[in-house]
């Protein structure tokens, strides 16, 4: 057929001023999408709702311990141990004092249950400290059976040195003011920095000597759902020679032995069933052993102790994360809408007209994700604050209060972090989601991706072996949930880290970079699949 | 910028179907061009390739001479109804195109403005899922006017209409195009289009099949086939075959004449004094022009018979009355 030329009219000229095509527009246009759908609006609402109102449930519970009268506090304030055998004499002003670990081993009791002899964080070495009031400031360089040199004071601090055995490590702790310095050498000539700890309120003259402590055993025992532990005391026993004092000390100063600290009472609580009833001559015998005993002989001083000094978390918990139970089930919430928000699109075919009306398609998801990130975090953050708020104001008023627990407030501190993170978290959810549902094209894959790989860490935790489960809080986005983390994980005591108590493997930013590393990637591949393919 | 669509050797191929085929057009400005063939010719398939929605196989499409791509605000460059019922059902109709505005800086005035020019009104302040499909035809209209754009392009937007909103349809583009802008729409009915495409693109099996104005086509079709109604066939068979025509009997008393004009067929007859009841030149509407075309593309035909995913409206339906005038 010919081709019919038909003579060309005027070309149409619009009398609108011309367009904007600035990703703000863009984003101002999602968001638009995002609050015309009244359904969405009520899915946000019920999010924050629900964030509130099951944070406050799981606050319903009272505290596990409360004996928090009874509890010691640290230069720090938060509730500690801090109870060994220690030989020691007043040192005036700066000085320094030299040992050489001849021997550490644990010593009875020991039943069939109770492990190794010597359990891994015994320690000796020497020690520098106000006086001899349990709690008090110090510093500490010693050898451990099982974690090498350390360098540690004031309860929560801990640096590690070599990772060198005990037997034979030779130490060495010098006083510059408050300024103590750890060393240690295999010879006693060369020796190599261990770290150094500022010590405040350490008055000018303190008590300086040789320690060693032996942590209680711990027992663990996780099953799906529950996790058991036990503990029981254990007594370890250091040998040191080539003991140095250098400083000013009183004229008629030596080497004076004693416990420091009380004894627990009752002395065996947990772990040690096998005890008949009645037997209390035993009972009085261990209480015996557990004061320890140190003994000089020619150059050698043998010093017997157990105990521990370290932060106290055992008696308490991390009540930060219940008070932030909401955010699990408002996870979902989230998860659903920012998932709908792209797949109800593709549903309709309603992806073609936001395509047409912007054929840069990176931009597009790009600011998707930022107005489901924004104004999840938007919703996210008053519900999880006020959810928090009220929860902990709860649990103050039935016992969770310092020291043995934490108190988290909104204004710092881990709860402000814990609180912003969380929403962040939230809304890092809404925009895996979105990217997800991008990529798939379909809500249910992506809702239930998500929330299987956000949840069911949490759902599984004790269930599977501890090195899995941390390997799962370190890689999969439920790593983000550190920011839920209250209470520091000290490397320094028995108990590992476990997600089931609120203790996760990644720091709280590290955890949440996982989840935002995540959210990049699956949000980098939607944008891939959204250019190469035809809408 | 040219208000124009142009498709170059556009070619688009879905797994093993190809689904354009080395089309190539030019949507002028100033009339309404009708894109017409059975369904599953690759109407809607080349009309998402012209917006960026497909990536063709080969071939280009461009918008007053740029690639959809390229257009930084699109929505002024060109308007487009592809699916009127690509809607969120939740969304209120305003809704819909005030974040279509928004994605350009176009002000709330222009979205108030277009939803009275569709006729859409009070209904635009309803949730879209209750949407009439002439309701959301209103609202795709109205979505692709708001940029008020040189060109537009809508794919069967007659779909859903009553009659009434077929007339107001009509009317509308045929105002559109007189105001200077090319104007695209497709339809698998050739006479939908009756009244208001000035030109045509035709297309069977992504294969283009004509590209021509709806006067010329009419023309063409039509011929010079006088049909004829007498008792006495033989006798005026053998008459005006010797006057030069093709004549062919048609019926018992009827015959179809070509190569004489009706006027001459009348004095001949009444010459020789032969009765006929009826003496009409014919006119051929669309429709049959369509048929006529499409019968010329015979392996389309035969082909697009045998396609087992045509529906049944989308083989060129017969027409089913003939309209015919007196001479």
């Amino acid at each position: 057929m010919a081709i019919d030329m038909t003579s060309r009219a005027p070309a149409y000229r619009s009398s609108l001023p011309p367009g904007r095509d600035g990703f703000f527009q863009l984003v101002r246009a999602e968001f638009t999408k995002l609050r015309s759908v009244r359904r969405w609006l009520i899915v946000l609402a019920a999010a924050g709702v629900v964030s509130i109102a099951l944070s406050l449930l799981a606050s319903n519970s009272g505290p596990g311990n409360n004996q928090a009268d009874a509890a010691l506090t640290g230069p720090g304030g938060g509730a500690v141990t801090d109870r060994f055998r220690y030989v020691h004499q007043p040192l005036t002003g700066d000085g320094e004092i030299i040992a050489r670990v001849v021997s550490l081993k644990g010593k009875g009791p020991t039943g069939p249950d109770d492990g190794p002899a010597t359990v891994s964080w015994a320690k000796a070495g020497v020690l520098i400290k106000d006086d001899t009031k349990p709690g008090s400031p110090y510093a500490a360089l010693m050898a451990t059976h099982g974690h090498g040199v350390r360098l540690q004071w004031d309860f929560t601090e801990d640096q590690a040195g070599s990772g060198s055995a005990a037997a034979g490590r030779w130490l060495k702790l010098v006083r510059k003011g408050s300024t103590l310095t750890g060393y240690e050498s295999a010879d006693g000539t060369s020796w190599q920095r261990v770290g150094e700890a500022k010590v405040t309120g350490l008055p000018r003259t303190a008590q300086i000597g040789l320690f060693v402590a032996s942590p209680d055993r711990y027992s663990l025992n996780r099953a799906f759902g529950t996790v058991s532990e036990g503990t029981g005391p254990s007594l370890a026993t250091g040998v040191f020679d080539q003991v140095k004092l250098n400083g000013s000390t009183p004229p008629d100063s030596s080497w004076s032995g004693r416990l420091v600290g009380q004894l627990p009472t009752p002395p065996a609580p947990v772990g040690q069933d096998e005890r008949k009833e009645g037997d209390e001559q035993a009972a009085e015998q261990q209480m015996k052993d557990l004061e320890g005993s140190d003994s000089r002989s020619g150059g050698r001083i043998t010093v017997t102790g157990s105990g521990d000094i370290a932060p106290d978390t055992f008696g308490g918990g991390d009540n930060l994360g219940q008070s932030l139970a909401g955010s699990w089930v408002a996870l979902m919430a989230f998860a659903a809408l920012g998932a709908l928000f792209v797949t109800s699109e593709y549903k309709r075919g309603m992806i073609r007209t936001t395509l047409t009306a912007s054929p840069r398609r990176g931009r597009v998801l790009l600011a998707k994700a930022l107005v489901i990130g924004g104004v999840s975090f938007a919703v996210a953050l008053p519900a999880t604050a006020a959810g928090f708020s009220w929860a902990q104001a709860r649990m103050r008023d039935s016992g969770w209060v310092p020291p043995v627990y934490q108190h988290f407030s909104l204004n710092e501190g881990a709860g402000l972090r814990a609180v912003l993170g969380t929403a962040a978290l939230l809304a890092l959810v809404a925009v895996l989601a979105m990217a997800a549902g991008a990529l798939l094209r379909r809500s249910a894959g992506a809702v239930t991706g998500v929330i299987v790989l956000m949840l069911l860490p949490l759902i599984l935790g004790s269930a599977l072996p501890l090195d899995l489960i941390q390997w799962i809080f370190r890689l999969t986005p439920a790593a983000a949930f550190s920011v839920q983390q209250g209470t520091p994980h000290y490397e320094q005591l028995e108990r590992p880290c476990m997600p089931e108590n609120s203790c996760y493997p990644l720091p709280t930013y590290g955890g949440l970079g996982v989840l935002a590393a995540w959210t990049a990637i699956v949000l980098a591949l939607a944008v891939w699949r959204l250019r190469r393919k035809d809408a | 910028m040219d208000a124009t669509i142009e498709v170059r050797g556009l070619r688009k191929q879905f797994g093993q179907t190809v689904a354009v085929d080395g089309l190539t057009f030019t949507v002028e400005p100033g009339q309404v061009t009708g894109f017409v063939g059975p369904n599953g010719a690759g109407k809607s398939t080349t009309m998402r390739a012209v917006l960026g929605l497909e990536a063709p196989d080969a071939g280009e499409t461009l918008i007053g001479g740029r690639r959809y791509a390229e257009l930084r605000t699109p929505l002024h460059e060109v308007g487009a109804l592809l699916d009127a019922s690509a809607l969120h059902p939740g969304r209120r109709g305003r809704d819909h195109l005030l974040w279509l505005a928004h994605s350009h800086g176009i002000p709330r005035r222009r979205v108030d403005a277009v939803i009275e020019q569709v006729g859409l009104g009070s209904a635009a302040r309803r949730r879209a899922g209750g949407y009439s499909l002439g309701m959301q035809q209103r609202l795709g209209i109205a979505a692709a006017l708001l940029g008020d754009p040189p060109v537009l392009m809508f794919d069967e937007p007659v779909n859903g209409l009553d009659t009434d909103g077929i007339r107001w349809i009509r009317g509308f583009l045929r105002a559109l195009a007189r105001e200077g802008r090319a104007v695209l729409v497709s339809s698998h009915l050739m006479s939908e289009l009756e009244d208001s495409a000035d030109h045509l693109v035709v297309i069977g099996r992504g294969r283009l099949v004509a590209d021509t104005s709806v006067a010329r086509l009419l023309a063409t079709a039509s011929g010079d086939r006088v049909a004829l109604r007498t008792s006495a066939r033989t006798q005026s068979m053998s008459l005006l075959a010797k006057e030069g025509a093709k004549v062919a009997a048609d019926g018992r008393d009827s015959l179809t004449v070509t190569g004489l004009p009706a006027e001459r067929i009348t004095a001949l007859l009444g010459a020789a004094g032969i009765p006929f009841s009826e003496v009409r030149a014919h006119r051929a509407t669309l429709e049959e022009a369509y048929m006529e075309l499409t019968r010329d593309a015979v392996e389309f035909q035969a082909v697009a018979a045998a396609e087992p995913d045509a529906e049944p409206a989308a083989a060129p339906a017969a027409p089913s009355s003939p309209a015919a005038e007196e001479a």
